[in-house]
C-alpha cells in the first residue's frame, strides 16, 4: 500500500511542481491539470479505504512507511493512517478536490493560486499522516507558507493584515510545539523513539518535573499547556481565536473553505495524536478548564455569530463555536465524547464547507456580504424567491450546521452530549444554550436574507449554475448520507478511539 | 615543508590580491574584459585554495578529533574546526565575488576584490593563530581593512563619516584588548603561546582569588575587543552606522568574514579555558547574555527600519547575538565539542543567507541610488525568480522549517534545552517570532504591493543586470538553503565526527 500513500502525500506537491511547466496564460490547461491532481488523489485516497481493515485501531501497518531521515537525532521519516487520521484525510481529499473546481472562475495569477493550493494539500495531508513528532513539526510549520500567500495574494481588502495576523498566530503557537518537541527529545534520553510518537504515547513522563526560580514544576503539566496554546490557536479555542475572523472575510472562497473545512482539525487533531496520548494525566487534570474553555467558546462563538452582519464573519465565528463542542468532546474523555469529537471534525468540514462556498457563489453575483449594510440598509432580501436552487442547498447546509435530526450535524453533536453529560452535567446544560443560540443566529439570517421583497439590484442574480450544483452534490450527498448511516464512518474511527480512550483512561487507574 | 602545506590555502588567497594588485598597478587588461578577467582570477585560486584546503582535509582528523598541527614556528596551528572555518570564509568569497562582478562600473571593483582577498587571508589567520601577538596582528589587519572598506567611497560624505566612526571605536577597543592580553602576558608569567596559556590555565585550582580576579579582567578586556568586533550589546553602537554608510558590497563582507573569523576564534579561546574553571563560565555567561540582549535589541531595532540597507544590518547583529547563545552551554556539562556542530552549522548557513539579500540590494541600490524598502514593491510581478529566491532566503532566516536556517536556529535551540537553559531557549525562540516583523514586511512589500515603477520602466532599465549568471547561482543557493534544510543528515554527520562526539 505504501505507493499508495505516497501518490495521497506527495501526489499534490509533485503536481504543484508541474504547473510550472505550463505557460502562465494556459488558464486551462492549468486548471485541468490541477484538477488531475486532486481527483487522482480523491481516487488513491477512497482506493486506499477500500483496502483496509479499521477494526483494530492501530496504525495500519499496510500504511506505515518508516525511513531514516537524519540520524543522528534519530528523526524518522515516519507516517502511518489509523482511524482517527483517516477521517481528516478523507475530508482533506474531498475538500480540496471541490475546492479545485470552485476556483475555476478565478482570474489572477492562476498557476501560481494553484501551485501553492496543491503545496498546503501535501502540507495537511503531512501533517495527518505523521507518526514522528519532527516531520509533523515540520509540516505543520511548512503549511503557514502556502497558507499565509493564498490568503495575502487572493484574499480582500484587508488580506494583508488578515495574512500577517493568521500567520503571527499560528507561529507563535507552534514556537510552543517546538520546544515541547525538543523538550521530549533530551526527556526521553534521545533514544531511538525519541521522536516516534507512538512510542512517547502512554504517560511516560508523569515523574519528571524541572526547578524553575526554586518552584517545582511538573514537566508533564508544562508540556501540555504548551500544546494546549499550539493546538489551541489553530483550532480556535477562545480566547485564541481572533485571527480566525478576519482569516477567514479577507481569504478568498476556496481558501476559506479549506481554512474552516480542515485546517481548524489540525488543531483538534493535534490533541488527539499528541498531547492526550503523551500526556494522559495533565489530560485528565486539565480536563475541566477545557471542557469549560470549550464551552465559552460554544456560547461566545454563538453570541458573536449573532451580532455579525456579514455572513462570512458570522459562517467564521459559527465554527468558532462548534470547533468548542469539538473541544468539550474531547475534554470529556468518554468513549461517546471522543467518537462524537472526531465525527464532529469530519461533519463540521463538511457542513461549513458547504455554507463557505454558498457564501462565496453568492458573493460572485452580488459583490458584498453584508446581511445589513453599514447604513442600516438590507444587504440581501428575498433571496429565496430570487434564488431558488441556491436557497435550497443553503438550508440543506444550515440544517446540517445547526445539528437538524436526519442531518450529519445531528449525529455527531448528540454523541457529544451523551458523552459529555456524564462528566460535565452543568456545562452540558450551558452548551444546549449554544446550540440554541446556533439555531437563532442562522435562522434569523435566513429570515433577514432570504424572505421578504427581492431588492432591486438583486433582480439580476441568476441561480445556481449547473457547475456549482455538481461541486456542492457531494457535500449535500455526504451531510445527508452521514446523516442517516453514520455507521462507515463511525466503524473507520471507533476502534482508534476507544484505543486512545484506553489509553488515556488506563493510566488515572494505575 | 608540512607547514607550508596547511599554510597553502591562505597563500592562495594571498597570491590573488598580489596578482590583482600587479594587474591593477601596471593597469593591465581591456577596460571591457576587467570585469570578467578579475572574476575568473578569484574564482581560479577560490577553487585552488579549497582543493589545497582537501588536502589539509587529508590530514586525517576524523581519526584522532582532538589533534592539532602547529606551523611556523608554531605561532599557527591547524585543526578540525579551523578547517571549517576557512571553509566558511572560502564560501563566502565565493559570494562576494559573484557580487562583485555584477558592481557597476564606477565601483572600484578590483579594490573590493583585493581588499576581500586580504581581509580574508587575515580572518584565516586569525582563526589559526596560536599566538596572541600574531592574533592580535590578524585581528588589526581586519580592522584596518575595514576601515578603509568602509571609505571607498571617499567622495561621499556618510561614508566618510561612517569611517572615521568606525576608526575611532575600534580603535579604542583594540586599545582595550591589547591592554587585556599585556595583563594576560604578565599574569602568565611571559608567554602569548596558546599551547603554554593553556598549561597556565590548567594550574587553575591553584589560583588565589585575587589572582583569579585580576586574571578574569584582563580577558574581559580580551572579550570587550570580540564584543566590538561581533557587534554584540554594549559594543554595537558602530553597527548600524558603518552598516549604512559604507558601500552595501562591502556590509555584505563585513557582516560575515570577520565574524566566522571571531566566532571561531571565540570558540578556539573557550577551548583554552579550563571547563569548570569559575572564570570560565563567568566569561560564557557574559558573552551569551550580550547575544540574548543583541538579539533581542537586533530584532526589536530593525522592525522600523524602512532602509534595507540598515534592516539587513540589523538582522545580521540578530543573528550574532544567536550565534553567541552556543557558549552558554560552556557554563553546562556538556562538552565543549558539542558546542561545535551548532556553531559551525549556524556559521554555514548565515553566509549564504546574509550575503544573498545584500546582492538583491546591491543591484537595487546602484540602480535607483537608494535602498528604500518600498523600491521593492511589486517585484514579484517583474522578476518572479528574484523575488521567489530572496523569499526563500527571507523564510530560511526566520528559521521556518524546511529552510536550512530552521536547520541552524533547531541546533542551537536544542543544545540550549540540552543543557537546561530553558528560559534561554524561550527568549530565543520568541524571537523568531519577533523577527517575523520585519522579515515579512520584506516579504509583503516584494510580493504583494504594487509596483511604484510600472514593469515596462523596470524591464527596459533594471533587468539587464538581474538575468546575468551570478543571479542564477543566487537563486540556486536559495534552493539549496531548502535541499540542505530537509537533508542535513550529511552535513551533520560530517561535522559531528570531527567533533569526537
Amino acid at each position: 500500500m505504501w505507493p499508495i500513500v505516497s501518490i495521497i502525500l506527495w501526489g499534490p506537491a509533485l503536481f504543484s511542481l508541474l504547473l510550472w511547466l505550463i505557460p502562465q496564460h494556459k488558464h486551462k490547461e492549468i486548471k485541468i491539470v490541477s484538477l488531475a491532481g486532486t481527483s487522482l488523489v480523491l481516487l488513491a485516497t477512497i482506493f486506499l479505504f477500500s483496502q483496509v481493515d479499521f477494526s483494530l485501531g492501530h496504525i495500519l501497518p499496510e500504511t506505515e512507511i518508516i525511513l531514516p531521515w537524519i540520524e543522528q537525532f534519530s528523526i524518522y521519516y515516519r507516517i502511518g493512517m489509523d482511524g482517527l487520521s483517516a477521517p481528516m484525510i478523507l475530508l482533506t481529499s474531498l475538500i480540496f478536490f471541490l475546492c479545485v473546481l470552485a476556483s475555476w472562475h478565478m482570474e489572477k495569477s492562476l498557476r501560481a493560486y494553484f501551485s501553492l493550493l496543491l503545496l498546503l494539500q501535501t502540507c495537511v495531508y503531512g501533517v495527518f499522516f505523521s507518526l514522528d513528532f519532527f516531520l509533523f513539526y515540520v509540516f505543520w510549520e511548512v503549511m503557514l507558507i502556502p497558507m499565509f500567500f493564498l490568503i495575502a495574494l487572493w484574499g480582500g481588502d484587508r488580506r494583508e493584515y488578515a495574512a500577517i495576523k493568521f500567520f503571527l498566530y499560528t507561529f507563535f503557537g507552534s514556537l510552543f510545539l517546538l520546544l515541547v518537541m525538543v523538550g521530549l527529545y533530551f526527556l526521553s534520553g534521545k533514544t531511538a523513539d525519541s521522536f516516534n510518537l507512538l512510542a512517547l504515547a502512554g504517560g511516560k513522563f508523569s515523574h519528571s518535573s524541572l526547578t524553575f526560580f526554586g518552584v517545582n514544576v511538573s514537566l508533564e503539566s508544562l508540556f501540555f499547556v504548551f500544546l494546549f496554546i499550539a493546538f489551541a490557536v489553530k483550532v480556535p479555542v477562545f480566547p485564541f481565536h481572533t485571527w480566525l475572523p478576519h482569516a477567514h472575510v479577507q481569504a478568498p472562497t476556496a481558501i476559506s473553505v479549506i481554512l474552516a473545512g480542515v485546517l481548524l482539525k489540525m488543531g483538534t487533531y493535534g490533541f488527539l495524536r499528541i498531547s492526550y496520548p503523551l500526556f494522559p494525566q495533565a489530560a485528565i487534570a486539565f480536563s475541566d478548564i477545557i471542557g469549560a474553555l470549550g464551552l465559552i467558546s460554544v456560547i461566545y462563538g454563538a453570541l458573536c455569530a449573532m451580532a455579525q452582519t456579514d455572513i462570512k464573519r458570522l459562517v467564521a465565528y459559527s465554527s468558532v463555536s462548534h470547533m468548542g463542542l469539538v473541544m468539550m468532546g474531547i475534554a470529556s474523555l468518554t468513549p461517546a465524547g471522543l467518537n462524537g469529537a472526531v465525527l464532529q471534525m469530519f461533519n463540521h468540514g463538511t457542513s461549513t464547507a458547504m455554507l463557505f462556498l454558498l457564501i462565496g457563489i453568492l458573493y460572485e453575483r452580488s459583490h458584498h456580504r453584508w446581511i445589513v449594510r453599514p447604513n442600516g440598509q438590507k444587504g440581501f432580501s428575498g433571496l429565496y424567491t430570487q434564488m431558488p436552487k441556491f436557497s435550497l442547498v443553503f438550508i440543506l447546509a444550515m440544517f446540517a450546521s445547526m445539528g437538524l435530526p436526519g442531518l450529519s450535524g445531528f449525529i455527531s453533536e448528540a454523541l457529544i452530549f451523551f458523552g459529555i453529560f456524564p462528566k460535565f452535567t452543568l456545562m452540558t446544560c450551558l452548551a444546549v444554550i449554544g446550540l440554541l443560540l446556533g439555531a437563532a443566529y442562522l435562522l434569523w439570517l435566513f429570515k433577514r436574507a432570504f424572505f421578504g421583497e427581492v431588492l432591486e439590484e438583486m433582480k439580476q442574480y441568476t441561480d445556481m449554475t449547473c457547475w456549482e450544483l455538481c461541486y456542492m452534490a457531494p457535500l449535500c450527498v455526504a451531510v445527508i448520507f452521514l446523516g442517516i448511516f453514520p455507521a462507515p464512518l463511525l466503524n473507520v474511527m471507533k476502534a482508534s478511539v476507544s484505543l486512545l480512550h484506553r489509553l488515556v483512561t488506563n493510566v488515572q487507574g494505575s | 615543508m608540512e607547514g607550508l602545506r596547511s599554510y597553502s590555502p591562505d597563500l592562495c588567497l594571498v597570491v590573488a590580491s598580489l596578482f590583482l594588485l600587479f594587474l591593477e598597478a601596471f593597469n593591465l587588461g581591456k577596460q571591457q574584459t576587467k570585469k570578467i578577467t578579475d572574476f575568473l582570477i578569484v574564482l581560479f585560486f577560490l577553487f585552488l585554495a579549497a582543493f589545497f584546503l582537501v588536502a589539509n582535509d587529508a590530514l586525517d582528523f576524523s581519526l584522532l578529533p582532538q589533534t592539532e598541527y602547529f606551523f611556523f614556528f608554531n605561532v599557527l596551528k591547524i585543526t578540525p574546526w579551523i578547517i571549517l572555518g576557512k571553509w566558511a570564509i572560502l564560501l563566502a568569497i565565493f559570494l562576494l565575488n559573484l557580487l562583485a562582478y555584477t558592481l557597476p562600473s564606477s565601483f572600484l571593483r578590483r579594490e573590493f576584490l583585493i581588499l576581500t582577498l586580504l581581509i580574508s587571508v587575515a580572518g584565516m589567520c586569525v582563526l589559526s593563530a596560536n599566538h596572541l601577538l600574531v592574533f592580535y596582528l590578524a585581528l588589526e589587519t581586519i580592522s584596518i581593512i575595514s576601515y578603509g572598506l568602509t571609505a571607498l567611497h571617499r567622495q561621499e560624505e556618510r561614508s566618510s563619516e561612517a569611517a572615521v566612526k568606525y576608526v575611532i571605536y575600534g580603535g579604542v577597543s583594540s586599545a582595550l584588548m591589547l591592554f587585556g592580553m599585556a595583563h594576560l602576558y604578565g599574569l602568565s608569567e611571559g608567554s602569548l603561546f596558546f599551547s603554554d596559556l593553556l598549561k597556565f590555565f590548567s594550574h587553575y585550582s591553584s589560583f588565589s582569588s585575587s589572582f583569579s580576579v585580576a586574571l578574569l579582567i584582563s580577558l574581559a578586556l580580551i572579550f570587550v575587543g570580540f564584543f566590538f568586533k561581533l557587534s554584540l550589546v554594549p559594543f554595537h553602537f558602530w553597527a548600524p552606522d558603518v552598516y549604512e554608510g559604507a558601500p552595501v558590497s562591502v556590509v555584505a563582507l563585513l557582516a560575515t568574514v570577520p565574524k566566522i573569523a571571531f566566532f571561531g576564534a571565540l570558540y578556539g579561546l573557550f577551548s583554552l579555558l579550563p571547563k569548570d574553571w569559575m572564570g570560565t563560565h563567568f566569561l560564557a555567561t557574559f558573552v551569551s547574555l550580550a547575544g540574548l540582549i543583541t538579539m533581542t535589541w537586533g530584532n526589536m531595532a530593525a522592525i522600523g527600519q524602512t532602509s534595507l540597507k540598515r534592516l539587513f544590518a540589523y538582522s545580521s547583529i540578530a543573528h550574532a547575538g544567536t550565534i553567541s547563545m552556543v557558549f552558554l552551554a560552556v557554563t553546562s556539562s556538556v562538552s565543549l565539542s558539542s558546542l561545535y556542530p551548532p556553531l559551525f552549522f549556524y556559521l554555514f548557513f548565515y553566509v549564504p543567507m546574509s550575503i544573498i539579500p545584500f546582492f538583491y540590494i546591491q543591484q537595487l541600490d546602484s540602480h535607483y541610488k537608494s535602498d528604500h524598502l518600498e523600491l521593492l514593491s511589486g517585484f514579484i510581478k517583474c522578476y518572479p525568480g528574484v523575488s521567489i529566491s530572496f523569499i526563500l532566503v527571507l523564510l530560511s532566516l526566520i528559521g521556518l522549517p524546511p529552510m536550512a536556517g530552521f536547520v541552524a536556529k533547531f541546533q542551537i535551540f536544542s543544545l540550549l534545552l540540552n543543557s537546561s537553559f530553558y528560559t534561554a531557549a524561550f527568549i530565543m525562540a520568541l524571537n523568531s517570532l519577533i523577527s517575523i516583523a520585519y522579515y515579512f514586511k520584506v516579504i509583503r512589500v516584494l510580493s504583494l504591493s504594487s509596483s511604484v515603477a510600472s514593469p515596462e520602466d523596470r524591464i527596459s532599465t533594471f533587468s539587464y543586470k538581474l538575468e546575468n549568471f551570478p543571479t542564477v547561482i543566487m537563486g540556486g543557493l536559495a534552493i539549496l538553503l531548502i535541499v540542505l534544510g530537509i537533508f542535513w543528515n550529511t552535513l551533520f554527520h560530517y561535522l559531528s565526527q570531527y567533533s569526537g562526539a
